[in-house]
């Protein structure tokens, strides 16, 4: 397995395969006058208790990565495989059962949540589609609720209104792992959080993760937070996987010129008066990208050849796999 | 340093079927001319309140007390149209959603200079010019072509830079930038809170920066403020307040935050509960539910300001504030004794 984890992780890296393959996976919209090309050949893996982050500026894909791997809607070319099980071109009715072993986790908790059902029914919603026995439902949420930190008994008849956004996370929480999922698509869970309550969420996450076994997905645009819980951290510009390597690697020697300019915009909270260099220009359309590198428009090394030859995803080291033609050795030895 | 802007013992308050609902607690501070101001706090902690309260908009049910000193003249005892005059030709604002502020069918070269004819009168000519000049000033390429688009055509960091050319136009002491970079990129985010910072520089102006988040005021603000539940609770020299930080919430805020350079899947530090609100029957310090510190005395009395030692700057309201970094309490001195 290619999948290099960080010394302290505590992710299995024994066992053969990985939990999620992703293969040339591409996710085109139909839009007036064609099509848009959200996901363009991204290929990835993530193992069994492995947390995979996956961070870029907004409009870049992500979303529509983490939405093709569950098949919602199916992906438009590539496959995906869980645990052995190919899902691309299942029958509906598999898929739907393979589906469950897949849950999402939404960035505005409260708008996920039906504002007219209890909690405990919202909690119990899956397993009672899955025809578990009402007795054996209950009993599940009530230990799901607990392992989240919530009472049922103090929030069971609460509906969605009547709780925080911390607290509605929590039950989406319960509702995705209520289902034993094998793999938790987080897509931005904490964006809309106030950070004295992100960090309620994310360790709950990463407790669940450890007690669970589980694999996760992590969608977010904050490098810091994907830092935190990620094994691994996948970089993403218009469509495309530009670097991929272990967390410390990316944040501590990024070799894409775009990883290095995300972590210099990142807002240091440590009052220093040194705010690195800026990048310039702003995502393009992802309608007309740029030929050769999409990253050329604002990559402050670009030469001709980014022009012409689209660079590939290579590895350039053990774990770390860049797509660039002129990779950055080291730390912060971007060309101004 | 001449002070700008000073805001003293202003509060905003709302009657509501439980009795008055303090928006706005008492809230102090001085904005020195170039310097800039931040305000941090979680959401609803009354920042927009307080700014909104500021520029004379609250909400039309609410009381306001207090003053509001903008180059040497109490805004609030001024008649309306007068207020409204200094204001808007004192202070400039931006806000989170552009497209909310700017108007959709109007061309941005319009709305730039919208402010500079009613406040001015100048004519079309000379506002087109000076609309060309700040499209530029705020680093908009081919500047003529823009004046005539509309707001959808632009990206949101465009949006955000017209917003700041229209704050701009009546050349303001001030700027207020109100979670002005929040729905941005952080690359992006970073050009925004960069141009602020040169246009600043090259012209003198003070700023306000008010975000929920403290990455965006570290190293680029003077002075911060605190804010929790509609009170300032603890400020001084940005400086002084991330490192010597003396109350609860501004210690407990600041390690909640991830650190990118910390070890990956350290358990992140964090603070029970959620943000509270002022409530009419509030007594005591407004973060006693959530403080890991508070003792009986926290939720009755309500902590008065005291200075940090050796600071005429640096106050908090707490009963029990952090050490200092050499692990020493400090002298306690109450900020009233001061006055
Ligand atoms: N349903 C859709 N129809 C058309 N375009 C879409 C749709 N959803 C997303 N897009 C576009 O696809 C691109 C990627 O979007 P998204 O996956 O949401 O990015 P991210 O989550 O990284 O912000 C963007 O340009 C977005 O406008
Ligand atoms: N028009 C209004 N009437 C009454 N209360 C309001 C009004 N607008 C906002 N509030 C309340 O004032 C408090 C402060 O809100 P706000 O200033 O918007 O916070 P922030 O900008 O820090 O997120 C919140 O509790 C909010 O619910
Ligand atoms: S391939 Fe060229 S343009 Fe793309 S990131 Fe590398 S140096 Fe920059
Ligand atoms: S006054 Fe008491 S409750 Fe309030 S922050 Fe200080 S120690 Fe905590
Ligand atoms: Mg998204
Ligand atoms: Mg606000």
């Amino acid at each position: 397995m290619s999948t290099a984890v960080a010394p302290m992780s505590d992710v299995d890296t024994t066992s053969a395969k990985p939990l999620l393959t992703v293969d040339n996976l591409v996710l085109r919209y139909p839009v007036r006058g064609g099509y848009l090309e959200a996901v363009s050949d991204v290929s990835f893996q993530v193992a069994r208790g492995e947390t995979l982050g996956l961070v870029g500026e907004s409009g870049c894909g992500k979303s529509s990565t983490g939405r093709a791997v569950m098949h919602l809607p199916p992906p438009t070319s590539g496959n995906v495989t869980l645990g052995g099980q190919r899902l691309t071109g299942l029958p509906r009715n598999e898929l739907r059962a393979a589906r469950r072993r897949m849950q999402l986790i939404f960035q505005d908790p409260v708008s996920a949540l039906n504002p007219r059902r209890r909690v405990r029914d919202i909690v119990a919603e899956g397993l009672t589609i899955a025809g578990v026995a009402r007795e054996a439902a209950q009993e599940k949420v009530t230990e799901m609720l607990r392992l989240v930190g919530m009472d049922i008994d103090i929030v069971g008849e609460r509906r969605p209104h009547q709780l925080s956004g911390g607290q509605c996370q929590r039950v989406a929480i319960a509702r995705a792992l209520v289902l034993q999922p094998e793999l938790l698509v987080c897509d931005e869970p904490v964006a809309s959080l106030d950070v004295s309550i992100q960090g309620q969420v994310l360790n709950l996450l990463e407790d669940m993760r450890t007690e669970l076994g589980l694999s996760m997905l992590f969608i977010s645009h904050d490098l810091s937070v994907v830092h935190n819980i990620s094994d691994r951290i996948a970089v993403m510009y218009l469509g495309k996987l530009v670097e991929m390597a272990p967390s410390d690697t990316v944040t501590r020697k990024p070799a894409h010129p775009y990883t290095r300019a995300l972590l210099d915009a990142v807002p240091s909270h440590r009052d220093t008066e040194d705010h690195g260099t800026t990048l310039r220009g702003e995502i393009p359309s992802p309608m007309n990208p740029p030929s050769g590198c999409r990253f050329r428009t604002r990559c402050p090394i670009a030469q001709d050849k980014c022009a012409t030859v689209v660079p590939e995803l290579r590895e350039i080291a053990p774990g770390q796999r860049v797509a660039c033609h002129f990779p950055l050795h080291g730390d912060h030895d971007a060309a101004a | 340093m001449e002070t700008v802007l000073e805001v003293e013992n202003l509060s905003c308050s709302i009657d509501t079927a439980d009795g008055p609902v303090k928006l706005v607690d008492n809230v102090s501070f001085a904005v020195r001319r170039g310097e800039t101001l931040g305000v941090v706090g979680e959401s609803g902690s009354g920042k927009t309140m307080l700014v909104r309260t500021i520029m004379g908009i609250s909400p039309k049910a609410a009381t306001v007390s207090g003053r509001v000193v903008l180059d040497g003249v109490d805004v609030l005892t001024l008649p309306k149209k007068e207020r409204r005059r200094r204001l808007g030709a004192g202070i400039g604002m931006v806000f989170q959603n552009p497209m909310t502020s700017l108007n959709p069918v109007v061309p941005v070269g319009r709305q730039i200079t919208e402010g500079l004819r009613y406040h001015r009168g100048i004519g079309r000519q000379e506002a087109r010019a000076r609309a060309l000049e700040l499209l530029e000033l705020v680093g908009i390429s081919e500047p003529a072509a823009r004046l005539k688009q509309y707001p959808y055509q632009l990206s949101g960091g465009m949006r955000q830079r017209v917003m700041i050319a229209a704050a701009l136009a009546c050349d303001p002491d001030v700027l207020i930038a109100d979670e002005a970079t929040t729905a941005l990129d952080v690359t992006v985010q970073k050009q925004i809170l960069d141009l602020i910072k040169e246009i600043q520089t090259s012209r003198n102006m003070s700023a306000i920066i008010i975000s929920h988040d403290l990455g965006v005021v570290a190293g680029r603000t003077d002075q911060l403020a605190v804010m929790y539940a509609s009170q300032v609770v603890e400020t001084g020299a940005t400086a002084d307040v991330f490192r010597k930080h003396r109350h609860q919430y501004t210690s407990a805020l600041l390690r909640s935050i991830p650190d990118i350079e910390a070890e990956i899947h350290t358990k992140l530090a964090t603070i029970p509960g959620s943000p509270r609100r002022n409530t009419p029957d509030v007594v005591g310090c407004r973060f006693a539910p959530r403080c890991a510190a508070a003792t009986e005395k926290c939720h009755e009395d309500d902590p008065a300001p005291e200075f940090s030692e050796g600071s005429a700057e640096h106050w908090y309201r707490c009963h029990w504030p952090t050490p200092l970094p050499d692990g020493s309490t400090g002298m306690r001195l109450a900020k009233a004794g001061r006055e």
